[in-house]
């Protein structure tokens, strides 16, 4: 309890850590301000546009509906064009309902529409505070030889890297769940002040905390990575460094050698396929073959919390064995 | 008295790809008894901190057996409580302010936090608390670094070069505390590069060199065993007294305002041998050795005229070389004459 009480004072006083807060601040401000920037209260003759044309697209919907359909059938009668037009196209993307008037207000933040998107902002956000809070806080430590100190009273190592990092994920875990509170309803006042907040009801808030809590699971796994990468490495910088390395060379430069020898994509031999599955209840792909397959939530979940067991265990009996110099 | 550190055939190796394998300690042995302040003695590279690391449980040992305070070096954490440490160049956070490192550690270790005050009162930080460790000078740091160490009131006090950037004012400070300490029950396991700090304050000594014990014992012991057997003597004509001593048989020279004669057994034979022939002695005072003397003759670190002395680089190749025994203790006779009449 001692040594969890001195990590967690340990984490609070970092003047990195402090700095890291302001500048998520400072990123939510500017956030909040670029979407805001010139939202206003719909108007009477705003929402009489937006009806009209929510009208029409419902209108070309239904037509679209009733092509795709046709077009579909067996024996069907629709034109040659209209056939490759709705080829293996899902025909309920056409659905009418749902269609709402306040997708067509021009210069409003609709909180409904809007908020989904922010919170797949605010995971990353979190994710990356979380990576560079985490990576920092063991391996800044290791490299100044602070550590060194803290294992002269605390000599059970395997006590220590699990204390730390313990502390670290439930700081990070309340620190999180307040920011995204704080985020959303920043953003629904600003929406029912400023802009129009849409339709809150029925299967909404659910799945809107849903889709938060799998942000903020995202961010701890991402710190818990971090944080082993850095024991391993007794370097912040070398969290950072394996971060970089595997998105510029396997994310971003495999995806490029794939495209330029014409082989097709392997979604699943991308971690980011997973951290997509994970985030969205399933990712969707086409494997060039079968058509289309599907990694699913669960899938996601496994793998990422795969690799992070795999990497804090790493880091845990390279932490253990190592000789300190 | 009990030995709270005993270490014997301690042995460790290092490998990179860059130097090969490099032994840091071959078959290292050390014994500290209870209460002492014990020096231990090495020139760099000699693997004096490698010993105290691994003592401590920041190193695995290859091979060897280590017990401190009774406990095997595997169960060093049941006994951690009552050892305080400094190991190398202590680092701490530069962000945080000395009372906070301290209350930090204090916490960590269910220290009071009214002890903060009492050590950083002891190691003379208490009016430069608040302030962050970055601001610190090198002595400073190490002052909050023997803060840090007793801390926990320990029974045994390990400092590694504890005097390293301390103004004389602190180094007379460290060895006052050090005797302080010992005098209360504290056994001080001290390593320093400044022998004529250890010959003042220690009452034993280890000396390392390439990994491996090169003598132990008490620093009169340690000391005595390479006494030279020559006398010193002060007369006013100091090359009659060097041609009266060479007929004589025995060998001398003038040294700087002095005479040095050696192959003399009872230092009384100077005195009579030169009274008469009319020279009478001012001084006469045997040679004993001081430890740098004496360490830099068994590490084999004394520069030579032209070569800049270098860093030890272990050999492996080597076989022990054997320990000497311990000599036994001698008496070195002190005479300092002001008198012209005959002994």
């Amino acid at each position: 309890m001692n040594l969890a009480k001195a990590e967690l004072n340990r984490l609070l006083s970092r003047r990195f850590a402090k700095l890291m807060m302001v500048v998520l601040f400072a990123v939510f401000g500017l956030t909040v301000a670029v979407m805001m920037i010139e939202s206003s209260r719909p108007s009477d003759e705003a929402w009489a546009e937006a009806r009209q044309t929510a009208t029409e697209v419902r209108t070309q919907n239904v037509r679209d509906h009733q092509q795709c359909v046709e077009a579909q059938l067996p024996d069907s009668e629709a034109s040659p064009e209209l056939q490759d037009k709705f080829r293996d196209v899902d025909c309920g993307v056409f659905d009418a309902s749902r269609v709402k008037d306040e997708q067509f207000l021009s210069g409003v933040f609709v909180f409904s529409d809007e908020i989904p998107g922010l919170v797949y902002m605010l995971a990353a956000y979190l994710a990356f505070f979380g990576f560079l809070i985490s990576a920092s806080f063991i391996g800044a430590e290791m490299s100044s030889g602070g550590l060194i100190n803290l294992l002269l009273w605390r000599p059970q190592r395997g006590t220590v890297y699990v204390t730390k990092l313990g502390v670290l994920l439930g700081a990070l875990a309340v620190f999180n769940v307040g920011f995204s509170a704080l985020y959303i309803g920043v953003f629904w006042i600003l929406a029912a002040t400023t802009g129009w907040a849409g339709n809150l009801g029925g299967e909404f808030w659910p799945e809107l905390i849903d889709l938060t809590l799998r942000g903020l699971l995202l961010a701890l796994i991402t710190s818990a990575c971090a944080y082993a990468i850095a024991t391993i490495g007794r370097h912040t910088a070398a969290a950072l460094g394996v971060f970089v390395g595997y998105l510029i060379g396997w994310e971003l430069g495999a995806r490029l050698v794939f495209e330029l020898i014409n082989l097709d994509l392997n979604e699943p031999l991308f971690l980011t396929s997973y951290v997509v599955a994970w985030v969205n209840d399933g990712f969707r792909y086409w494997d060039g073959f079968d058509g289309d397959l599907v990694i699913s939530g669960g899938t996601g979940a496994a793998v990422l919390l795969g690799l992070a067991a795999l990497l804090v265990a790493g880091g845990y009996f390279s932490f253990h064995r190592r000789d300190l110099t | 008295m009990t030995a709270v550190i005993e270490i014997s055939g301690l042995r460790k190796t290092f490998s990179s790809v860059r130097r090969g394998r490099q032994t840091a300690l071959d078959g290292f042995d050390m014994e500290v008894r209870a209460g002492q302040i014990h020096g231990f003695l090495g020139p760099n590279g000699s693997g004096k901190t490698t010993t105290l690391r691994t003592l401590l449980g920041l190193m695995r040992a290859d091979s060897g057996t280590m017990r401190i305070l009774g406990a095997p070096s595997e169960q060093y954490a049941t006994v951690a409580h009552r050892v305080g440490a400094i190991v190398e160049s202590p680092a701490f956070f530069p962000g945080f302010s000395g009372r906070k490192t301290l209350q930090i550690l204090a916490t960590a270790g269910g220290v009071p936090a009214a002890r903060v005050d009492e050590v950083l009162t002891t190691v003379g930080l208490r009016d430069r608390a608040e302030d962050l460790v970055k601001g610190y000078s090198l002595g400073m740091r190490q002052r909050l670094a023997v803060a840090s160490a007793l801390l926990k009131q320990p029974e045994l006090l390990i400092l590694d070069e504890p005097a390293n950037g301390l103004d004389p004012s602190g180094i007379h400070a460290m060895r006052t505390l050090m005797s302080d300490l010992a005098a209360s029950g504290v056994t001080v396991l001290v390593s320093s590069h400044l022998l004529a700090e250890i010959e003042q304050v220690c009452d034993s000594v280890t000396i390392i060199s390439r990994g491996r014990r090169i003598t132990h014992g008490p620093v009169a012991q340690v000391l005595a065993g390479h006494a030279t057997g020559e006398f010193r003597l002060q007369v006013a004509d100091s090359s009659a007294a060097v041609r009266l001593l060479r007929d004589a048989g025995r060998t001398a020279r003038v040294d700087g305002g002095f005479v040095v004669v050696g192959g003399v057994d009872d230092p009384a034979w100077i005195t009579q041998k030169l009274g008469e022939a009319g020279l009478w002695l001012s001084e006469l005072v045997a040679i004993a050795p001081d430890l740098e003397s004496v360490f830099l003759d068994l590490t084999e670190t004394r520069p030579r005229p032209g070569e800049p002395p270098q860093v030890e680089d272990v050999d492996t190749t080597d076989e022990p070389a054997a320990e000497p025994a311990p000599p036994p203790v001698a008496d070195s006779p002190v005479i300092d004459l002001d008198s012209k009449e005959p002994a």
